[in-house]
């Protein structure tokens, strides 16, 4: 029997509308037909804005995959990077619909426009049968 | 008992003046064991242009035991990050309850206002792994 490997990029989006805003997620949860996520890659809509903005909480179930004050700009990076390379894969977890809880802050910084999108993009595997 | 291997970081922040030198020390959590990373980044108040080299910073682990953290500081924008999601390489055992002690010089000599270095550190635990009932 052939061999089947799924895989699965899942976006969840926060929209920030003014400076300083502190957003979170709403009850959102990874696709419950796929098992593990295995990396997690952050674009920012502005800029300028990527430069500061920091997460306050990234959960993923009751796991916290970064802490308190993490940039997000640590798993955000520019085009000249391979779309394949700019994912954080030091992650191996359950999917399989458990909770996400993401919240963000937005770092004022100067010559940003608002609003603009955060998207947190999760690589979703299904382990080969 | 299954063990599963998880990463955990550990953020220093760092807040510097204009031409400072600064000291500081950090006590270790005492379930931060081994590290396996580190990575630093600094933002000024007011934006500064890409790759400015803004000072050096040391690093010493154990209650100065180990200094192997000598580095230049540069401001990386995102836009032109050409890498991913890039730690550098450590390997620094921890002992419980001591502390990270550093120096960061600051050598820019523009004229700016203050700024915060975050010195990620990277390292790993093991937890034990729930088993869930419900999947076959």
């Amino acid at each position: 029997m052939a061999t089947k490997k799924n895989i699965f990029y899942q976006t969840i989006s926060l929209n920030i509308t003014s400076a300083g805003l502190t957003k979170a997620t709403q009850s959102e949860s990874l696709d419950k037909t796929y098992k593990r996520v295995k990396g997690i890659q952050v674009t920012v809509q502005d800029s300028a804005a990527a430069e500061r903005g920091t997460f306050d909480i990234f959960r993923i179930s009751s796991i916290d995959i970064y802490p308190k004050g993490f940039e997000s700009k640590l798993i955000t990076c520019g085009i000249d990077v391979p779309p394949n390379q700019r994912f954080d894969r030091n992650i191996d977890e359950e999917a399989a619909g458990v909770p996400v809880n993401i919240t963000y802050v937005d770092g004022s910084t100067p010559g940003t426009t608002y609003p603009y999108l955060v998207n947190v993009i999760f690589e979703l595997h299904n382990p080969a049968e | 008992m299954k063990l599963k291997r998880l990463i955990q970081y550990l953020i220093i922040p760092v807040s510097v003046t204009p031409r400072q030198l600064k000291n500081f020390e950090y006590k270790i959590p005492e379930d931060f064991a081994f590290v396996t990373g580190v990575l630093v980044t600094i933002t000024p108040q007011r934006p500064l242009p890409n790759n400015t080299h803004m000072g050096q910073l040391s690093l010493s682990f154990n209650s100065k035991a180990s200094n192997p953290i000598n580095m230049p500081v540069q401001i990386e924008n995102v836009a032109s990050k050409k890498r991913g999601y890039n730690f550098l390489k450590l390997a620094e055992p921890l002992e419980g309850g001591t502390y990270i002690e550093g120096v960061y010089k600051e050598q820019y000599a523009g004229h700016h206002t203050n700024s915060t270095i975050r010195i990620y550190l990277q390292g790993i635990k093991f937890i034990e792994e729930k088993t869930n009932q419900s999947q076959n």
